[in-house]
């Protein structure tokens, strides 16, 4: 079937989000009425908007078909390595400690690059890792600690 | 002289050595990043947001101010040396500016850029001094019903800024204002939207949804293109432009500033547009039109007029009523919450230290950049030669370490991957963030003062038409939304976003 995609995913986004957040808001919160509006009236309100404008930008990727581009490129392995750095981050600064999850970061990031040699990336990790804890953990005195309770702790 | 006391209490606060430091740190590091390839202003505040929080709420303000507007101008620089854009509004300067770089004239075009860019953010500076007050006084007078509405015409207007198609830019600010919407109701305290998560019971964290989008989105959108460096930079060897191109730039920078101070007001404004139009009157009206395109100095003093000017003048609307014209001054109403100030025309009675000390920090900051920058453009040049193989993963982790320390929470730092990867989508099927980040920040503002204008009008819908300045709005947003979705506009907002990018 000829659509452009582009419209078909977006309007499908906006749908399930206005359907989603219109349901929680339908079950679970008061929506009193104009005069003295509940938590639950505002929310409703902007997910029926959600899923009209969703299914007129659906619809119309059916009938208008002229701006069907291709997708591009989508640097996947950048989407992956940008994602694991972040969470790992998240779930392991503590642990780790600002000079470990750092160089662990940066690492795992710089291989998003397709080009990436593995010298290079260690010896960037760990300038930016220097750096970091250099400036945040004993500059600003963040209290993230320098090396976690995983390796020992500081 | 009530002005000339007000501008004194500014520049008493401003002038304080502390302040007069986070300024500079601001600038600063602000130009440091904006200089930086692929770093915008929107990616460096958003990054350096959390650097500004444990500071008391004037130094954090002069300092984002000084991170801003020391983006905007690095972003020149790049353009001029590298003919990259390092942000939207400079990549009308690439233009000519590169040609003048590549005629062995970089130094004049960045004496030209410097030059235009503090004479406008001087007279933009005395024309928010001028401007807020009387705007302040009249938005006291406001209710809930123009409030209602004068936000309306802001969520309208960022239509206009965002490239692409009407109905997903309005989709997008629907999705924004609902997601702002999530935590405690503080009528009736109920949690909302929270999924049980104790963390969201505040609200989705600001900072992190704008790291992540602008931050890692912006990362995910360089890798696309996949050019590893290999650019080249254009020498520069002496700064000072001749007697002759001061004589041309003269009529370029009053014009352009005159342009920027009246678009940056308008909501939806701001340095982008600014400069694109000024840009366009040049070419226009110059006798030298036949030089634009191939190194025309006009064609880069004025635009660079007009963006500084623009960016400047968008705090107008920011600060006296507490409506972000663009996403930028979205980023700083952020702050501002987070720092416990209530924006809104409230500001310069309850905080008038904050509100002058801004003003007048505005003007220093931009003096610091031109002493800044002309003198040190060795340094500048060098750290244009840092790849972007390198400086990424070190973005990643700014952004990280960031959001992270706001609050102590690996929480934000999952939400910083979550709404970069759903961003990142959004933008891949043609939904621009801007309106989305606007109508997010609006979002609990937006429907307290419509809740608020029911219950005085007691339940009567037609209050918002009735009332003629919250009428006098609606009509503007009905206008600018006609205006906007008229094919042949459309056609000119397509052209004018491919033009940018090309």
């Amino acid at each position: 079937m000829q659509a452009n995609l582009k419209d078909l995913g977006a309007g499908a986004i906006f749908i399930l989000a206005g359907s989603v957040y219109g349901s929680m808001a339908w079950f679970g919160l008061p929506i009193g009425q104009a005069l003295n509006m509940g938590p639950g009236y505002f929310p409703i309100v902007l997910s029926a908007m959600l899923i009209i404008l969703g299914l007129a930008i659906a619809g119309r990727g059916f009938i208008d078909i002229s701006g069907r581009e291709p997708f591009g490129v989508v640097p996947w392995r950048g989407v992956v390595m940008l994602s694991l750095a972040t969470v790992v981050f998240a779930a392991l600064i503590e642990k780790l400690g600002m000079l470990p999850g750092v160089f662990l970061t940066c690492f795992l990031a710089s291989l998003a690059n397709p080009k990436a040699k593995l010298r290079n990336s260690l010896v960037s990790s760990l300038s930016i890792a220097i750096f970091c804890t250099a400036v945040f953990a004993y500059g600003i005195r963040l209290p993230i600690p320098v090396v976690g309770k995983w390796l020992g702790g500081w | 002289m009530d002005l000339i006391a007000n501008l004194g209490l500014g520049f008493s606060v401003a002038l304080h050595p502390w302040n007069l430091f986070y300024c500079f740190a601001g600038v600063l590091l602000g130009t440091v990043i904006g200089v930086l390839p692929g770093l915008g202003p929107l990616a460096t505040v958003a990054m350096l947001l959390p650097l500004t929080f444990g500071l008391d709420p004037v130094a954090s303000l002069i300092m984002l101010a000084g991170i801003y507007y020391g983006s905007q101008y690095g972003g020149s620089t790049t353009a001029i040396l590298v003919n990259l854009p390092g942000e939207s509004a400079s990549a009308v300067t690439t233009i000519d500016g590169y040609q003048m770089a590549l005629k062995g004239r970089a130094g004049p075009a960045l004496a030209a850029a410097a030059l235009s860019s503090f004479f406008a953010g001087t007279v933009a500076t005395v024309l928010i001094a001028v401007v807020a007050r009387p705007l302040t006084a009249l938005a006291l007078s406001f209710g809930p019903a123009e409030y209602f509405s004068l936000m309306v015409v802001g969520l309208i207007s960022s239509i206009a800024l965002a490239s692409g198609s009407i109905l997903k830019a309005v989709a997008m600010i629907c999705l924004g204002l609902l997601l702002g919407l999530t935590g405690t109701d503080i009528y009736t305290g109920a949690p909302r939207f929270t999924y049980g998560q104790l963390e969201l019971y505040d609200g989705l964290d600001f900072v992190a949804l704008a790291v992540g989008i602008y931050g890692i989105g912006e990362i995910l959108r360089n890798l696309e293109s996949g050019d590893a460096g290999a650019k080249t930079i254009a020498k520069v060897t002496n700064l000072f432009p001749t007697r002759d191109d001061l004589r041309r730039i003269v009529k370029p920078v009053l014009r352009g500033t005159g342009i920027g101070s009246l678009l940056g007001v308008l909501p939806g404004g701001g340095a982008l547009l600014s400069s694109f139009v000024a840009y366009n009157v040049e070419k226009k009206t110059s006798r030298n039109s036949a030089e634009f395109g191939k190194g025309a100095i006009e064609g880069v003093a004025a635009p660079e007029a007009a963006n500084n000017a623009g960016a400047q003048t968008s705090f107008i609307p920011m600060l006296a009523l507490g409506i972000p014209s663009n996403v930028l001054m979205a980023l700083m109403i952020g702050a501002m919450i987070m720092q416990g100030i209530v924006p809104g025309p409230n500001v310069v009675i309850s905080n008038p230290d904050l509100f002058w000390g801004l003003i007048a920090s505005m003007w220093i900051g931009n003096a610091m950049l031109v002493m800044l920058n002309l003198p040190l453009i060795g340094l500048w040049v060098s750290l244009l030669r840092i790849p972007y193989t390198i400086l990424f993963p070190a973005i990643v982790a700014f952004c990280c370490i960031g959001v992270y320390s706001v609050n102590n929470s690996a929480f934000a730092v999952y939400l910083v991957t979550i709404s970069g990867l759903v961003g990142y989508l959004l933008i891949k099927l043609e939904c621009e963030p801007a309106p989305f980040v606007l109508g997010f920040i609006l979002g609990p503002m937006l429907e307290e003062h419509l809740r608020r204008a029911m219950l005085i009008s007691g339940g009567d819908v037609t209050v918002f038409v009735t009332r003629p300045i919250s009428a006098g709005l609606l009509a503007i947003a009905a206008l600018t939304l006609i205006i906007v979705s008229r094919p042949s506009v459309q056609k000119q907002r397509e052209e004018v976003f491919v033009e940018e990018e090309g």
